[in-house]
């Protein structure tokens, strides 16, 4: 990296918005997952987006690759730059440009974050419906790039159902506009495919939201069960009776333990082996009282011990935290934290979940499972300390056969937390190298020269061999690669 | 050989329907195997294919030599209402 870079950035954002100093970029050198650490050669923090474009610009003339970053609170690894790349923060890019109630939409630039969004939305009666746990820190440009989720995705769908239009900054500087305001796209869709792309198209520099009216009645339910396995059933059986709840998350008894023990305490029970958080929502009183009522009856028909309905918003709200802050509270247990992310059909929930406790068992380690019931989006996590090697050897041979397990019920590697460089190693197990071929084919589409996010998402071993193999036409010759067969192809 | 004489060849008779308002071949593959290798014949070949479902939009005026409709393949072998999805097969 030339030594003349910093000074550049510097004449472009200001001295104070570059960070060279070793202890600074120290700040950078993790996400929300602290197992991958990696240090970037630079950190730049633009303030708008003409500086951005500029930055960018100046990277491209020196063939320099970088990563975009929001808040870090992503979970697979996906905001790290390596040595050799810079870092850019788009946390200072905070502005809602235009809040457009009429029209349920708002434009927003990709530092925004993602509560402050709605809380904004709400004077006018509406609100940005996805909800990771970690509303209250990430950006929407960071959801924009993982897809995320949230607990109320079950009902309201992921980021991608809610991204109506996009600015898009490519690694050579051009600036992409895609989608519409009005939600009806023509041509291919570009809005799509770019969500969820992981930072590897470029960065988001406008982003047009769809906005939700705000449900007019509420009711949030806590129901605990002895087994999980009985919990596992009682979410199929709310499923299949055609009630599709606002969110239907489930907690077992180590998260349960960890959350009372923190502040963000909600009286979840904890002798129970699991809980579920079960919200259903709607237009009217009447309805959603009807639905409560029929799912606190099949909550009890599946094995509920006791099933509580929140008295108050500030009980509502109690129960919610709990859940939300989770993920925060099991940093008492241990140094160190692996979460997993995999999906399975909701029907092999109450077997995956044995089978995830038979693994823990046996690997003699500290299993937390705290989810998206509703979506069959699980999130084991393992407490350990990774001073250990021994230690963290065990949770790595844990991990593997949690994710096999997952992969072999139906299920894939990832809901809403992303590849990253933490799931590279699973990729191959659900995608083909045809599949693989096409996404490495789609991403130099837009970034021939693999500078944004360099090595996330796609295998990097596998496609050296692809370019070895690729034929004249420029797409893989499946027959020069080695064939393997897909456990389950998306 | 024709374009219709080789699709013939390959899939057989019954994939080959009626032709289109613009005399465009319209062939039903009844497998995604059978679409693969049209597909690929296609490409070989150097055909212009449209892709159509039911066939109710307006007439086309996109030029194409081959019309692929994939009225035939409307299995749904598998729905799993715990699950709340429905496969084909």
């Amino acid at each position: 990296m030339s030594p003349s870079l910093a000074s550049d950035l510097a004449s472009i954002v200001g001295q104070r918005h570059v960070r060279e100093a070793r202890a600074e970029r120290v700040t950078y050198a993790m996400d929300g997952l602290p197992t991958h650490r990696r240090l970037p050669d630079l950190v730049v923090l633009p303030g708008t987006r003409e500086e951005l474009i500029a930055v960018v610009r100046l990277l491209a003339a020196h063939g320099v690759p970088f990563v975009p970053r929001g808040a870090g609170t992503g979970l697979s690894g996906g905001a790290l730059a390596d040595e050799g790349s810079v870092l850019i923060v788009l946390t200072r890019l905070n502005r809602i440009l235009k809040m457009d109630a009429g029209n349920r939409a708002a434009i927003v630039e990709p530092g925004v974050v993602n509560a402050k969004l709605s809380a904004a939305a709400r004077p006018h009666g509406l609100q940005y419906a996805p909800d990771p746990s970690s509303q209250s820190a990430c950006t929407i440009g960071g959801n924009v790039a993982e897809n995320a989720g949230g607990p109320h995705c079950l009902k309201y769908g992921v980021t991608a159902n809610h991204v109506l239009a996009l600015e898009v900054l490519l690694a050579d500087g051009t600036v992409v506009e895609s989608g519409s305001p009005g939600g009806e796209p023509w041509g291919p869709d570009l809005v799509g495919l770019f969500v969820g792309s992981e930072g590897n198209f470029g960065i988001a520099t406008k982003i047009t939201v769809r906005l939700t009216p705000l449900p007019r009645a509420v009711r949030t339910m806590l129901a605990d069960f002895n087994g999980l396995r009985t919990a596992g059933e009682a979410v199929s059986a709310i499923i299949a009776a055609g009630i599709v709840p606002a969110a239907l998350e489930m907690m077992d008894q180590s998260c349960i333990a960890a959350v009372e023990d923190s502040v963000y305490a909600a009286g979840y029970p904890r002798d129970a082996a699991a809980v579920l958080l079960v919200e259903l929502d709607g237009r009217n009183e009447a309805g959603v009282i009807a639905e409560t009522e029929a799912v606190a009856e099949l909550l009890r028909k599946s094995g509920a011990r006791s099933v509580r309905i929140a008295a108050s918003e500030a009980e509502r709200e109690r129960l919610w935290q709990g859940r939300k802050k989770a993920f925060g509270a099991m940093g008492r247990l241990s140094r160190d934290l692996v979460v997993q992310d995999a999906v399975v059909p909701r029907s092999a929930l109450p077997q995956v979940l044995e089978t995830i406790c038979a693994i823990a068992k046996r690997y003699d380690l500290v299993v937390s499972n705290v989810f998206h019931a509703g979506d069959g989006n699980l999130h084991p996590n393992i407490s350990f300390d990774a001073t250990d090697p021994a230690l963290k050897q065990r949770v790595e041979a844990a991990s593997a056969e949690i994710m096999s397990t997952c992969i072999a019920a139906g299920g894939t590697i990832t809901g809403e937390h992303g590849v990253g460089i933490d799931k590279l190693r699973y990729m191959p197990l659900i995608f083909d190298p045809e599949s693989l071929g096409a996404m490495q084919a789609v991403r130099r589409v837009f970034d021939p020269k693999e500078r944004v996010n360099p090595g996330k998402v796609i295998p990097v071993h596998a496609c050296r061999e692809w370019t070895s193999a690729r034929s004249d036409s420029g797409w893989v010759n499946p027959g020069a690669v080695p064939r393997g067969e897909p456990v389950r192809a998306l | 050989m024709t374009i219709l004489e080789k699709v013939t060849a390959l899939l057989g008779e019954g994939a080959v329907l009626e032709p289109s308002t613009d005399r465009v071949p319209r062939i039903a593959p009844g497998s995604p195997d059978a679409v693969a290798l049209l597909l690929g014949t296609a490409h070989q070949e150097g055909w212009r294919v449209r892709i159509e479902g039911a066939g109710t939009w307006l007439q086309s005026d996109a030029p194409a030599d081959l019309a692929l409709t994939t009225r035939r393949l409307d299995r749904v072998p598998a729905v799993e209402p715990a699950d709340l999805t429905a496969a084909p097969g």
